[in-house]
């Protein structure tokens, strides 16, 4: 026999309670001179007998009833008895509802099988016990109801996400922590996928840990699938999505199965629409994987979810990506010209304008690039609003209105390219731009020239956030830049010279962003210009400050969304539902307000796929898109070897549809006796209050 | 006369008492003419019975009417009004020293000997006092002297109780002692061998005594209103009991009760009054209502 609260055992000792008191009772009398002392004599010989018995009865009764209640609040539970009531358990059950849950098993899946072995388990509790249900990613209050823990159970919902089943052992412990019970159940269901008992050691050592406190169940649901086959990369390759343009989208397909997978099919929807373009590759070998290039046209301007479909096989959430893309019709970029030149072709903005419109002059009209060039004087009388990105091209001074109207335009979401040059004064720069509206990310520091034969090469940073060529940056020269004095943080270098000093750094400021490139946009200090990068090097700029405001739109399932929209939709109240599921109840959300933009934020992106937000009052939608984990596309299992080594802290149990809803609760011995000692207590009260009642009537 | 002696006459109980008088129930040996019927009867006041007449009577008790109707010789006889002697017995025992409320039994049986002195000694009878309790402690002879009552309270007022009780052997000393026929008072709780008490009224009652049994109780001996645990002490060296009462509350009843019963029945059988005597009642209706009722049933 055990006892939870060994503590109180020690109250057993208060039966000396009654035992003193009533020995304090015989010191305690009153005392009577008395003369009939013969009819006392013959009273009491005649009693004495009785009253001995009676107090010896009382006696008895009391101490019984200290020594009961003693032992009920100590609750002991005893081994090898069961049915008694009040013996309850305090059960955890952590269900596993990653993403390999939902592989085909049977008629249902993993999880549906995991679900009815919760219920089983639930069912063979004792009435009265507590029972916590909880996910890797969400843990339920416990509760003694067990219809509501059977809901609970059957609302665990199929995610995409990968499960981390360390932090979820300790949310299902944590859930046990404080509960006074008999016993203390937890029980963990998964499938016994590799990828989530990655860090095993760790899994064991803390399985071990928690079984000194509790018994341990791992019960394994589901058997390997045969074959999986899933998108593991969907990579869009261009940044400035026109409308009407064919655009790159990058996809490589893995063979996670034992066998060659032949002539796979990979398939393009956009908006849940499926063109001519597909993709099919002749083999993916097992274990390897193999790249497709599909061409995805978005037929208008505004948002539109680009998805990538294999053929369905029994792991279904990795047979398609989805990613959310905005095209543009028409990107106006004003060019501010600092130094005209007397031909267009000594103009400095002359390559930039045909690097952004790179078309001949009859196609322009077309093109959805519209560069315009103004001189620095023009500048005020221009509408900055109707521009993606303004450009300086070696503008020498900047003036103060010319400064804060830049600053306003770009915190409202627009795009900033400086380009300086010899007729750029830094002291203006750094002074307007730099230090007071925190536009440019560095302080412009003039750099001696230095001998004619002496040029630096470009090369992008390990990130690479352009995603240009280094071959192909490493064929121009630079002769002269400026250098930067760049702050501690607030900024990130994106292309570097070949001896390390920044060549173009990026920055944000409200909603927009700001490049700041170190040399001139014309062939005076370099001939980049005329080099083949430039023209991607423009185009990625461009599309880089296009597409910034809608970053971030594409997460991995799991992952919160933190999307910036502009200030003024700040408390407002966004519905958001997922677009495979439109009828679904949406969940609601509120934008959080800042101080020169607002967040959209949302956490419950647990499936894969297209999610649509409708903010209140606001007539566009804005679409994102979650992308399942990778880790999940694994067929492995842990190893009988490791099973077993899990054995010596949990008891194994190997789950499928023959199994017996009573082999759970087999192994419960311990029995709590709290109630019936309680029940004693009072039966044991209830007699010595008759007794004492029947003996000190008169006699 | 000290308060404490005073105290011991109760006016109220005097008053009522007085109007009573103490008659003597059977027919006492007066030496003194009085108000009482002496057996020895003779020729004096108060005619009693005829007696066929017999050589040698005096003629002159001849009744001659009786002779003139009947034509037989009858002598009347007449019984001669004398004086009784009433002895005052006073147990004064330790356990007679109890007392719950204001007074002991022995304070009050002391009132009632007094009260009953002055009574008897004002209608003229005589009275002896007499204290005891394994032995007669306090003895005053019989005396018709209404200056005597000083003495006999100041006996009752001066004893004190220190010994155990012998009744009996003090009633059979009594009952040899006492010459004359007369009242013998006995005022006690009894709390002795009831069949040797009965023993000694019945040889008083041979002797030809009336005898009253006043049976002095507390009022806690009869109800024995005791609760919780109590200690009692034994007022004549009886080893003390600690016990609950209401444990044993019944079975006190029953045995004081039937001791009672015993004590009462067997004064009844010897033709002797007993009187029930609470300490805590007013010793002027105790005293009235018992001589009411003698006067009631002697005439």
């Amino acid at each position: 026999m055990n006892v939870l609260n060994q503590a109180l055992l020690f109250g057993i000792f208060a039966i000396s309670i009654p035992i003193v008191i009533h020995l304090l009772n015989r010191r305690r009398f009153r005392k009577v001179r008395w003369a009939a002392m013969r009819f006392l004599n013959v009273s009491v010989e005649q009693n004495q007998r009785r009253m001995r018995l009676e107090d010896l009865i009382l006696l008895f009764l009391r101490c019984l009833l200290i020594a009961l209640l003693a032992l009920a609040i100590a609750r002991p539970v005893v081994e090898g008895l069961s049915g008694v009531p009040g013996s309850k358990i305090a059960a955890a059950i952590v269900i596993d509802n990653s993403a390999s849950m939902g592989t085909a098993e049977g008629e249902g899946t993993r999880l549906s099988l995991a679900r009815q072995t919760a219920r089983a388990v639930v069912e063979r509790l004792p009435a009265g016990s507590s029972v916590a249900v909880s996910t890797p990613f969400r843990s339920d209050e416990s509760t003694t109801e067990h219809d509501l823990a059977n809901q609970r159970i059957k609302e665990v919902p199929q995610t995409d996400r990968h499960s981390d089943l360390l932090n979820a052992l300790e949310k299902g412990a944590r859930t046990l922590a404080g509960q006074a019970a008999a016993e203390k159940e937890l029980y963990l269901i998964t499938d016994g996928h590799a990828e989530e008992w990655g860090a095993f050691a760790a899994l064991e050592e803390k399985m071990r840990a928690l079984s000194a406190g509790m018994k341990l169940h791992l019960v394994l649901v589901g058997s390997p699938a045969p074959a999986n086959l899933g998108i593991s990369r969907l990579v869009p390759s261009g940044t400035l999505p026109a409308v009407g343009q064919p655009f790159r989208i990058d996809v490589e397909v893995t063979n996670y199965g034992a066998h060659a997978a032949f002539d796979v099919a990979v398939n393009l929807l956009v908006d849940g629409q499926a063109g001519d373009e597909s993709w099919v590759i002749d083999e993916v070998p097992p274990g390897r994987s193999e790249s497709a290039t599909l061409y995805a046209t978005l037929p208008r301007a505004g948002y539109h979810r680009v998805t990538v479909a294999l053929g369905s096989d029994a792991v279904p959430f990795d047979d398609q990506r989805t990613i959310v893309m905005q095209a543009v019709d028409r990107v106006q970029v004003l060019l501010v010209d600092g130094e005209p030149g007397a031909e267009p072709r000594e103009a400095e903005t002359f390559f930039l304008r045909h690097a952004l419109a790179p078309v001949s002059d009859e196609e322009l009209g077309s093109y959805p690039v519209k560069p315009s060039v103004i001189s620095p004087s023009e500048f005020a009388s221009e509408n900055l609003a109707d521009f993606h990105a303004v450009v300086l091209a070696n503008v020498g001074e900047v003036s103060m209105e010319m400064a804060d109207r830049l600053a306003k335009y770009v915190k409202e979401g627009g795009g900033l390219l400086v380009f300086p040059g010899e007729n750029v004064r830094p002291k203006f720069y750094n002074t307007l731009l730099h230090a007071k509206h925190h536009l440019l990310p560095a302080d412009l520091v003039a750099r001696e020239p230095g001998p004619a034969t002496q040029t630096r090469k470009l090369q992008p940073t390990e990130t690479n956030p352009l995603g240009l060529d280094g071959d192909l940056l490493a064929s121009a020269s630079f002769r002269q830049s400026f250098d930067l004095e760049l702050p501690r943080e607030g900024y990130r270098v994106a292309l570097r010279y070949h001896d390390g000093s920044p060549a173009l750094v990026e920055s944000d400021l409200g909603l927009g962003k700001v490049f700041l490139f170190t040399s001139t946009a014309d062939t005076a200090w370099n001939d980049f210009a005329v080099r083949p990068a430039f023209v991607p090097f423009v185009n990625r700029l461009l599309g880089v400050v296009v597409q910034h405001r809608e970053a971030n739109l594409n997460i991995e399932a799991g992952e919160a969304l933190s999307h910036r929209l502009d200030a003024s939709l700040a408390g407002r109240e966004v519905t958001v539902y997922e677009v495979s599921d439109p009828e679904a109840l949406g969940r609601l959300t509120t934008i959080r307000g800042g101080e020169e933009s607002s967040t959209l934020q949302f956490g419950e992106t647990h499936r894969a796929g297209a999610y649509q937000a409708t903010i209140a009052g606001h007539p566009t939608p804005v679409l994102f898109a979650a992308q399942p984990s990778v880790r999940e596309s694994s067929l492995e299992f842990i190893g009988a070897k490791q099973v077993n080594r899990l054995r010596d802290s949990a008891t194994v149990i190997r789950w499928n549809t023959t199994n017996r809803v009573s082999e759970f609760g087999e192994a419960r011995k311990g029995s709590e006796l709290w109630l019936p000692l309680l029940l004693l207590v009072v039966l044991v009260a209830g007699v010595e209050l008759v007794f004492a009642q029947w003996f000190s009537r008169s006699k | 006369m000290d308060p404490a002696t005073l105290r011991l006459l109760d006016p109220k109980a005097i008053a009522r008492a007085e109007t009573l008088g103490m008659n003597a129930r059977f027919m006492v040996e007066g030496y003194m003419a009085g108000e009482h019927k002496s057996p020895y009867r003779g020729f004096a006041v108060e005619f009693s019975q005829h007696r066929e007449y017999t050589p040698g009577d005096d003629v002159r008790h001849l009744d001659w009417k009786v002779q003139a109707k009947t034509e037989r010789y009858y002598i009347k006889q007449y019984e001669q009004e004398t004086n009784f002697v009433a002895h005052l017995l006073l147990d004064g025992s330790e356990s007679m020293n109890y007392r719950s409320g204001d007074l002991s039994k022995l304070e009050y049986g002391k009132m009632i000997a007094a009260c009953l002195a002055y009574v008897i000694l004002h209608q003229r009878d005589a009275v002896a006092l007499g204290i005891f309790d394994e032995k007669i402690q306090e003895y005053l002879p019989r005396s018709d002297n209404r200056d005597n009552l000083f003495k006999i309270m100041n006996r009752l007022a001066g004893f004190a109780p220190t010994r155990e009780t012998k009744i009996a052997s003090v009633l059979h000393g009594m009952a040899n002692q006492i010459r004359r026929k007369g009242i013998v008072i006995l005022i006690s709780d009894f709390f002795d061998d009831e069949e040797e008490i009965i023993e000694g009224i019945q040889h008083l009652r041979f002797s030809g005594h009336e005898v009253i049994v006043m049976q002095v109780l507390d009022p806690s001996e009869i109800d024995f209103p005791f609760t919780g645990m109590v200690e009692f002490d034994g007022l004549e060296n009886i080893p003390k009991i600690q016990t609950r009462p209401t444990q044993i509350k019944k079975t006190y009843h029953r045995e004081f009760e039937a001791f009672r019963k015993r004590l009462r029945d067997a004064c009844e059988r010897h033709q002797c009054h007993f009187v029930d005597v609470r300490t805590d009642e007013p010793l002027d209706e105790v005293l009235s209502n018992y001589l009411a009722f003698r006067k009631a049933t002697v005439g």
